[in-house]
């Protein structure tokens, strides 16, 4: 398979420049690509969870001066504390939106395509949406923090940073949960929260219906129960998560038929071992890989060699990658993984090679098309297919961009853009098209609305 | 030549939008002056526009011996002797009838292509072949104009500077916010673009028919989307009108048109766009008011079409089209220029219409009768001599 493909499916979208490496056989670009380090120039220099819950922390403080003064009726018309609220706020939103727009700049400039894809992937598979407010804020800092350094790791390692990072368990709402024979369960009558449990076995293990019960998830439950963020800012280990024994449920807990004892950071650590080495995990992720990578609908017999790949490794992501790479450069067509809006989006800032400014532009267009950066509707992310993305009002919206877009940008040649973009992949039909339209910015258009566009 | 990018957003505001340029110039609406200084007005038909069906030369004895051009002619308007011009184009016409207002046949550029790319490059460039030209025709008469003031000489109604107008500082580009719809023409070659794609084709066609894309398409020609097309060219026409208004404003204004490439179904699909070019010339009329003898208009396309039409009621791309002039004060005689023998040995390269009147002599006519370029200040730094005839046509 020629390389193209591979940079095309691996990766976050064709360049013009991508033809240099065509020389080089597809394997060895992608040997090459995963020995490189992610690419994350455009990513200095951004707010660490730390700072952002502090910031957050210092904002509801304001409101609440602001709340008891209205409560006591003594706010004034120009309250300096509301303002300085409304103000706190503002900067706060702009600090977001600016951490949101930094990632979709590296997305576009990456120079580690391959690794930059992977990065969306466990993003997508583990995911913190932004779409709550609460953890709005340390969603940027969480994808930089736990998943940026663990995406070559074994899976173990990066369900452990990501689960244990302050914005899982403020997302699942885990520093909720007591247990009820804890402590403090026992003083409050408080008790246990299943969803980070739930959400593990179902979402980033096991996988749907793959034969835990209720019990399981309440014995994970147990054992995750005390895990919590601290949020006081004068303690120790302030914004960051930590395990409080007094809310944790004592005694041995039971997950999957096997016991679980001790406390603290040993007993969980021990129970995400072995969900992530789990035989059920490893079909689960081995279809997903399979479905991001080769196709909508894998077959078990794709599936399998990745799953007992997986299991071979222990889990090592960047071996399981590498042979999930290697069996689609056998079975898998070009262009038949549709790009879902951010994806394209992604791919067409790439392809024209937008100048920097506009790319916070990039972050309105995914949010008028319904797929908002790092805002899945829900802890189980964005879909991964055809129907999902390709939609008739998504098809339309990009049509409509392509043509926006086109206007804007009449002196480039989509006949060279084509070409350079697609290489021996160009379809005859789309270069045909382009060559024939009727005006420099209608062969744009069709360029950009192109099936070759559309789909990697 | 900066390149600019906006996007705008999706959820069309609806509202005009300003850029900031552009507000000072605008701003002088409130005041309608007396400027009767010439004004110069290029409308741009991207596509290549059929000549002979825009003013069939019914007088000419092998016109209806081509194929598909014996038609009934009874509703077209009967503008001399020999030629008769479209039934969509009310406001034209009638120009034309009143002497204000002419048709060129045969009309092409010096340069030979039939390529879209090339063709409109050339006719913005105002060469004959390749060259290294980067600026417009239109920008260097800006250039040949500019005093000692900073004013803009050029407005380009479009959403990004076209190159007829690349490489001067004294034009500015504006267009409304409002998103538009893409045309029929580029829906039509997405949908065959997308023919036989297992997914892309039946989602496309879903698309179109619960109305999720508005456009005057093939199957349906809704008013609405040839609505909305109609409209915007009447907006930036209008917006054009305003612009020449005001005083010290501009004195030349670009607007463009797509969707003339008529391979096929061109009876209908040209009698839309006729309808909506002849909206935009009477917008722009109406808005220019008094204003109107003082303002000269030329529409021209890259090139015409083939003689003969194809096999599937359209046509192919050919060589000379049809230009149009309209305004001054001076009468216009209604068809301008020559016309050839459309004898099948006198066709050019055996298909398309001969070129007898340059699409550059006429510019180059109306920027030293009109706008009051000496000749030797347009050979100078216009138009190049070797891409000019030198025949008058005002």
């Amino acid at each position: 398979m020629h390389t193209a493909f591979a940079m095309i499916r691996f990766g976050v979208g064709p360049t013009i420049k991508d033809q240099q490496d065509y020389p080089i056989a597809a394997m060895d670009w992608i040997k090459g690509q995963l020995s490189q380090s992610l690419d994350q120039t455009h990513l200095m220099g951004l707010a660490t969870t730390k700072e952002m819950i502090k910031d957050k922390y210092e904002l509801q403080q304001a409101r609440k001066t602001v709340r008891m003064r209205q409560d006591k009726e003594q706010q004034t018309m120009l309250d300096p504390d509301e303002t300085a609220a409304k103000n706190m706020q503002q900067k706060l939103s702009k600090l977001v939106r600016g951490q949101f727009t930094a990632h979709i700049k590296q997305a576009i400039k990456t120079r580690t395509p391959v690794l930059e894809n992977m990065l969306q992937f466990w993003t997508n598979h583990l995911t913190v949406s932004a779409a709550n407010n609460f953890v709005r804020p340390i969603v940027s800092p969480y994808v930089r923090e736990a998943i940026a350094p663990n995406i070559k790791k074994r899976f173990q390692d990066l369900l452990w940073a990501t689960i244990t990072h302050p914005a899982m368990i403020l997302y699942l709402d885990n520093q909720r949960s007591v247990g009820p024979n804890s402590r403090l369960g026992k003083r409050r009558s408080r008790g246990l929260n299943e969803n980070l449990a739930r959400e593990i076995l179902e979402l980033h293990t096991l996988g749907v219906k793959a034969g835990y019960t209720l019990s399981d998830i309440q014995g994970l439950a147990k054992i995750l129960s005390g895990w919590t963020v601290q949020a006081n800012p004068n303690r120790p280990h302030f914004a960051q998560t930590i395990f409080r024994s007094a809310a944790h449920e004592p005694g041995t807990h039971h997950v999957l038929g096997k016991a679980y004892s001790g406390n603290g950071e040993g007993q969980l650590k021990s129970v995400i071992k072995d969900l992530a080495r789990h035989p059920k995990t490893a079909l689960h992720i081995a279809t997903k890989l399979a479905q991001h990578y080769i196709s909508d609908q894998p077959e078990p017999a794709v599936i399998k060699p990745i799953r007992d790949h997986y299991l071979k490794t222990g889990g090592d992501l960047q071996s399981v990658t590498e042979f999930t790479f290697a069996l689609a450069l056998e079975q898998a067509h070009p262009f038949k993984k549709a790009r879902s809006h951010q994806s394209y989006v992604i791919a067409l800032f790439r392809a024209l090679d937008i100048p920097d400014k506009f790319h916070g532009q990039a972050l309105t267009i995914l949010r008028e098309m319904g797929q908002p950066m790092l805002m899945p509707p829900g802890p189980d992310g964005w879909p991964d297919t055809e129907t999902d993305w390709i939609t008739p009002q998504g098809l339309n919206q990009r049509i409509k961009l392509a043509e926006r877009i086109s206007q804007d940008l009449r002196s480039t040649d989509a006949r060279d853009l084509v070409s350079s973009l697609f290489g021996p992949l160009l379809s005859e039909k789309t270069r045909q098209h382009v060559a024939r339209a009727e005006s420099p910015m209608q062969a744009l258009t069709l360029a950009l609305a192109s099936p070759e566009m559309n789909y990697r | 030549m900066d390149r600019r990018f906006f996007i705008q957003s999706l959820a069309a505001a609806g509202v005009m939008g300003l850029s900031a340029r552009s507000a000072t110039a605008l701003s002088g609406l409130a005041e309608v002056d007396a400027d009767t200084s010439p004004k110069f007005v290029f409308i741009l038909l991207r596509g290549a526009m059929d000549g002979l069906a825009v003013l069939p030369p019914i007088g000419s004895p092998a016109f209806t011996q081509l194929k598909g051009r014996d038609q009934d002619y009874g509703a077209y308007t009967k503008i001399n002797r020999d030629f008769v011009a479209h039934p969509a184009l009310p406001f034209i016409n009638g120009q034309v009838l009143q002497g204000k207002a002419g048709f060129i046949p045969a009309m092409a550029g010096p340069y030979r292509s039939r390529s879209h790319f090339d063709a409109q490059d050339f006719l913005e460039l105002g060469v004959a072949s390749k060259s290294s030209m980067r600026s417009g025709w239109m920008a260097r008469t800006a250039n040949s104009m500019k005093g000692n003031d900073s004013q803009n000489i050029a407005v380009a109604l479009s959403t990004s500077m076209p190159l007829t107008l690349a490489g001067t500082d004294r034009a500015l580009q504006w267009a409304p916010d409002t998103l538009r719809d893409y045309s029929p023409d580029t829906l039509m070659r997405i949908m065959d673009l997308y023919a036989g794609h297992d997914h892309l084709e039946a989602v496309l066609n879903t698309a179109i028919e619960s109305n999720e894309i508005a456009s005057g398409m093939a199957m349906n020609s809704t008013m609405n989307g040839r609505g909305n097309r109609q409209k915007q060219f009447s907006t930036l026409a209008q917006a054009a009108g305003n612009f020449l208004k005001t005083k010290d404003g501009p004195s030349m204004a670009l607007l463009e048109l797509d969707g003339w490439d008529t391979h096929n179904a061109q009876d209908r699909r040209l009698s839309a766009q006729l309808a909506i070019l002849d909206a935009g010339v009477k917008a722009l009329h109406d808005h220019l008011g008094h204003l109107w003898q003082h303002t000269c208009v030329f529409i021209a396309s890259e090139f015409g079409r083939t003689a003969h039409m194809n096999g599937t009621s359209g046509t192919d791309h050919g060589t000379a089209g049809t230009g149009i002039v309209l305004g001054g004060d001076k009468k216009i005689a209604p068809v301008l220029g020559d016309f050839p023998s459309l004898k099948a040995n006198n066709l050019f390269d055996g298909r398309d219409v001969k070129p007898l009147n340059n699409t550059f002599d006429v510019i180059a006519s109306i920027l030293n009768s009109h706008m009051g370029i000496s000749i030797h200040e347009i050979e100078k730094s216009i138009f190049n001599k070797d891409v000019l005839s030198f025949n008058k046509y005002l």
